[in-house]
């Protein structure tokens, strides 16, 4: 009898470790990436100096959509390599920074020593983060010419990730 | 004393920083927050981004807060609650959603803890009912009618000795007994 003590301890014990291990694997905190292979939400915002920019009217190139603000420091560290890509890349992608739940002042203090490549964007009661999903801040999103979310990152981008994808989208475009 | 501290308070308080807003909020669109305001309602099924344990409704954040200005737009546009979730799922995934739904792989978290508790049940009485049936066959059996040899076995069961015969004493006690 003692096996099949055993073999229903198995049963019961073994599928409930195996979820268990898969739940390790997963970060409860993480929103999941739901529009990547999806059409991006267009939209039409004030640019904090410029006219104002349309989504839509962009597409026939990859964009960079990086939602940020001043108060959030890792948003700070990846500043300069957006910007370094965007010098890199030039009229091939054209990249936009969404300014999330932030002030004008305090904007124009903190673009006033950075350079900025690219125009930056309000964003009203976070009206387009809310269509692009977003959680928190930094969060960008690379969009093919066709208009269509490839990637989204959650937090600091990585450089190398970055390169890669645009390279693509930029070689598979010409 | 109370009223210095009251105003000690008071003036503690950091100011709040909103970010800015070109467009004015909401025109038209009216807030009521009490129980049976139905954009409340679906609020308090939508998950906030930042403060993830909370309802939108319910939330401080200012996502929060503009996720739910969001919710009353829909709901003045003519959108049902359903279409509204749908939104935010769309975005969010079903995390956004406070109670999970009721379909797909998601349909197991309904499932699963009451068809645990249910096995875990089950389980236990079985094992109760082997301890007491184990229980019951240590015991020995009452006195039955007096035959001297039909009580024998019983007694063996009950005074055996090691040789495995009856202890004559203890037997003849038992005869004197049923007499």
């Amino acid at each position: 009898m003692n096996w099949q003590k055993a073999v229903l301890a198995a049963a019961v014990v073994l599928p409930l470790l195996v979820i268990l291990g898969l739940g390790f694997k997963h970060d409860p905190h993480a929103v999941p990436s739901m529009l990547e292979g999806k059409p991006a939400p267009d939209f039409s915002l004030r640019a904090f100096e410029g006219p104002t920019l349309e989504l839509a009217a962009l597409k026939g190139k990859p964009v960079v959509l990086n939602f940020w603000a001043t108060w959030c420091y890792p948003c700070q560290a990846e500043h300069a390599l957006l910007q370094e890509a965007a010098a890199h890349y030039g009229s091939r992608v054209q990249f936009i920074g969404v300014i999330y739940q932030d002030s004008e002042p305090e904007v124009r203090k903190y673009l006033r020593n950075r350079e900025s490549h690219y125009p930056q964007v309000f964003d009203p009661q976070s009206r387009t983060a809310i269509d692009f999903g977003v959680a928190g801040v930094p969060e960008s999103f690379i969009i093919d010419a066709a208009g269509m979310i490839v990637h989204k990152e959650a937090g600091v981008l990585n450089a190398a990730l970055l390169r890669k994808t645009l390279d693509a989208l930029v070689e598979g475009k010409s | 004393m109370r009223m210095l501290l009251f105003i000690g308070a008071l003036l503690m308080q950091s100011p709040i920083q909103e970010p800015a807003e070109p467009e004015s909020a909401h025109a038209g669109v009216p807030i009521v927050e009490t129980s049976d305001d139905p954009a409340f309602l679906i609020g308090k099924g939508l998950r906030c981004p930042v403060c993830q344990g909370m309802p939108i409704a319910e939330s401080p954040s200012t996502m929060a807060q503009d996720m739910m200005k969001r919710v009353r737009e829909m709901l003045a546009a003519g959108k049902s609650s359903a279409e509204i979730n749908d939104y935010f799922v769309a975005r969010y995934g079903q995390w956004v959603l406070l109670k999970p739904a009721t379909e797909g792989f998601a349909l197991w978290v309904w499932v699963l803890p009451p068809l645990a508790l249910s096995l875990g049940v089950v389980l236990a009485l079985m094992h109760v009912r082997r301890l007491m049936r184990a229980r019951r066959g240590a015991t020995p059996a009452g006195p039955a009618n007096g035959d001297g040899d039909a009580d024998a076995a019983p007694d063996r069961a009950a005074t055996g000795r090691a040789d495995g015969t009856a202890d004559p004493y203890l037997k003849a006690i038992r005869d004197e007994v049923r007499q």
